[in-house]
């Protein structure tokens, strides 16, 4: 009787280390082939072959080589070039690409760890809804990596291996995350950029970058009109948009000096504080007001001017005020008369304002485009620096 | 009349928290937005106060018989046959309803964690666990909620602590919802339904130690999933915005996905989300599980709820395995949660007036 409970015990023992286990999807972590970024190109079509220009696609793969990170005791670690791979692949879309490049790699890719997506410019402004539609539904993929676009090839940008870069896809990441700490580049991860672009009172916009041989820059921002790229703001446009649209300080500012014209005044920024309002004008114009108060420090003075004196400092911070609210007009009707895009989420002010008002509009754009902008301004310096040296 | 179990006032509450909790709100924050935009917390609350004044008549009608589930008073109200019936409606639906629980809780297991494991291996592990759970009696259920509501609770706080930066305020507003009252209330019924579960409470109340506190521990008991759906309704809108979360099949999940761990130590948060949310899972369907086993032993009069699960464990795991695809799953779990929604509010009524009309009461306790 005894034995035969024994048994039974071990019979129930020995089923359940079968399901238990959990061992299904068991994948070691050196036997997947871990991406950390991802670059896509057209691809040239070949000689002869029936695909147009914009079928075929090229994707580069970024994939790290896991025994070269780290080092060994007393060893350097393999950085740049040395630590990472680049493997590209050409399919007439992501999942087709993908499948190729599976084929020249000896494990399954992982997509858990891409930390940077990068379009190059020609893609993008063919829309690039298509492609982002294989990482949404990939449950691996991170939802907080970046969207890039480079304005000449992704894979170049891949392929360029700055001196500090232990693995050059963390780097990617980590020049987007100090710049946007920072405050002068808008925060905006792959999910991010997904709902800008399905919203309909928004439109996306991306952060630019370019690479010279081993360096990698920023070189602004990329405008989008729903999923196609339509424009570029450069360093200084994207500061202001992020001043108008993000609540974020962006840069600094430098104005002529009040006394002396020759000399100039950098005022450094360092808060923010913007409200804004959507209104109704009488011709049934959306009116946005602005009200934008910085807070700023003069990092620079290149003139013996006295700023302890009360008036010329009111001075110079009007100065500022202008200056910044000039920048932002002109950027505004630049990308609203040009591009025609809400790259500044003003639809969605109305949405969440004026529900009923935007109950009534069907396309935000044409209302978008007679939409006026009224902006306030006001500078708040706190530190001038020792000035009087200079004499 | 057979002694029921012994359960705490606090058992109770955690017996209605653990029930609500469960596979509803990983779909919630979407089906919601789909009719009520951003006024979809305004739903819930609906939806959480419907489901409360039903639980009080529920209440009220179960106190009027103090030593007696609905399978037992339902017999005396009306005569044994339609009792009975009515009794065997309830067991079915609630054997129903946990075996889609633990589909919905397998499918998105299946889709988003562990891709190559086949949904049967999940289901028939999930249900093992539930089988052994609910062939204790009364009082291990009541403390066994009672343990696990910590379990539940707290790492969905942490996670609402975390993913709070994420809100941008903006996609929060209107926070009415910007087109009047009617669609509100029509997502407010729809909420009422994924409120369902805590009917189960008809079989408790005979068992409860100290029947004058009913009330306020199951108003305490409501509270808490009412307080959890709403925020993570409301977080969910505000990270996702109404338009984006319609692309998404499971927001709740997607909601852990875009949480950023401070200090990038846990890159994927959502493999601790579901680890506690299998409990959950398993609290709900086990519960439910529980109450319809002993449903139907009492409808059936065998002495013993346990001499009925192995018999009816075949029936979940089919119910599990019936839909095919998940927007089947999902119809289905439409279907069921109305049929639950339609007994919910018509027959704890209809008893009650008959009991009320008729004068009839059930023994008082000794």
């Amino acid at each position: 009787m005894n034995y035969i409970k024994c048994f039974k015990l071990l019979l129930i023992i020995c089923l359940i280390s079968f399901i238990t286990t959990g061992c299904w999807d068991l994948k070691d972590i050196d036997q997947r082939s871990i991406i950390i970024a991802i670059g896509i190109d057209f691809a040239e079509t070949p000689e002869g072959s029936n695909y147009e220009h914009s079928e075929l696609i090229k994707l580069t793969a970024q994939i790290a080589i896991p025994q070269k990170l780290g080092g060994g005791a007393g060893q350097p670690p393999a950085m740049g070039e040395e630590s990472v791979w680049n493997v590209s692949a050409v399919g007439l879309n992501i999942s087709m690409a993908i499948m190729q490049l599976n084929e020249k790699l000896q494990y399954e890719i992982f997509l858990g760890h891409v930390r940077a997506i990068i379009f190059s410019e020609d893609v993008a402004k063919e829309g690039i809804l298509r492609y982002l539609n294989y990482f949404r539904n990939n449950p691996d993929f991170r939802r907080l990596s970046y969207i890039m676009i480079s304005e000449d090839k992704a894979e170049d940008v891949l392929n360029t291996y700055p001196k500090t870069a232990i693995i050059q896809g963390v780097y990617l990441m980590n020049m987007v995350e100090t710049a946007v700490k920072k405050g002068n580049m808008p925060d905006i991860p792959f999910i991010e950029f997904v709902i800008r672009l399905v919203d309909k009172g928004i439109d996306p916009v991306a952060i630019m970058i370019n690479s010279f041989e081993n360096k990698i820059k920023f070189s602004g921002l990329a405008v989008f009109k729903g999923e196609r790229m339509v424009g570029k703001m450069n360093i200084e446009e994207g500061w202001s948009f992020i001043q108008l649209a993000e609540k974020k300080q962006g840069g600094f500012e430098v104005v002529r000096d009040v006394k002396d014209e020759l000399g100039r005044v950098t005022i450094f920024f360092s808060g923010i504080q913007s409200n804004l309002r959507p209104m109704l004008t009488e011709d049934d114009n959306f009116l946005f007001k602005v009200d934008l108060d910085f807070e700023g420090r003069a990092i620079s003075q290149e003139t013996p001017t006295d700023y302890s004196n009360q008036i010329l400092f009111n001075e110079l911070e009007q100065r500022v005020s202008n200056e910044v609210k000039r920048e932002l007009e002109v950027l505004f009707y630049k990308i609203q008369k040009k591009y025609n895009s809400d790259i500044f989420g003003f639809g969605e002010m109305v949405r969440a304002y004026m529900p009923k008002e935007w109950d009534k509009i069907d396309n935000w754009r044409e209302k978008f485009r007679t939409t006026k902008l009224d902006i306030t301004v006001r500078t708040k310096i706190r530190r001038i620096g020792m000035t009087n040296l200079i004499q | 009349m057979k002694e029921h179990g012994k359960l705490t006032e606090r058992q109770f509450a955690g017996i209605i928290a653990n029930t609500l909790i469960g596979a509803g709100n990983l779909v919630l924050p979407r089906t919601l937005t789909a009719i009520a935009g951003t006024g979809a917390w305004i739903a819930v609350l609906i939806g959480g106060f419907l489901s409360l004044v039903f639980m009080l008549i529920i209440i009220r009608l179960g106190l009027r018989f103090p030593e007696e589930t609905l399978m037992e008073y339902g017999t005396h109200i009306t005569n044994k046959w339609i009792g009975k019936s009515v009794g065997f409606l309830f067991c079915s639906y609630w054997l129903v309803l946990s075996s889609l629980v633990i589909r919905v809780f397998s499918s998105m297991l299946v889709s988003s964690v562990m891709i190559n494991t086949p949904i049967e291996v999940i289901i028939i592990a999930m249900l093992l666990v539930v089988v052994y759970f609910i062939r204790h009696d009364l009082q291990v259920i009541g403390r066994v909620n009672e343990l696990y509501f910590i379990f539940i609770i707290i790492p969905i706080l942490f996670g609402i602590f975390l993913s709070i930066s994420e809100v941008n305020p903006i996609r929060l507003l209107p926070l009415t919802g910007g087109q009047g009252f009617l669609p509100l209330l029509t997502a407010g019924i729809g909420s009422f339904f994924s409120f369902l579960g805590f009917e189960i409470i008809v079989m408790l109340i005979p068992s409860i130690t100290t029947q004058k506190l009913t009330y306020n521990y199951s108003i305490k008991g409501l509270l808490s999933p009412l307080v959890v759906y709403m925020t993570i309704v409301l977080l969910a809108v505000g990270i996702f915005g109404v338009e984006e979360l319609q692309n998404l099949t499971w927001p709740t999940l997607e909601l852990i996905k875009v949480t950023p761990f401070p200090g990038l130590i846990l890159e994927r948060l959502e493999v601790v989300f579901i680890s506690f949310w299998v409990v959950a899972i398993f609290t709900t369907s086990g519960n439910l599980l529980y109450v319809s086993i002993l449903g139907f032993s009492q409808v059936l009069q065998i002495e013993e709820h346990k001499t009925l699960i192995f018999p009816l464990l075949p029936l979940v795991f089919f119910f599990a395995m019936l839909p095919g695809s998940i927007y089947k799953v999902f119809d289905m779990m439409d279907i069921i949660s109305k049929v639950g929604g339609l007994l919910v509010c018509s027959i704890p009524v209809l008893y009650y007036l008959i009991s009320v009309i008729w004068d009839k009461k059930g023994d008082e306790r000794s």
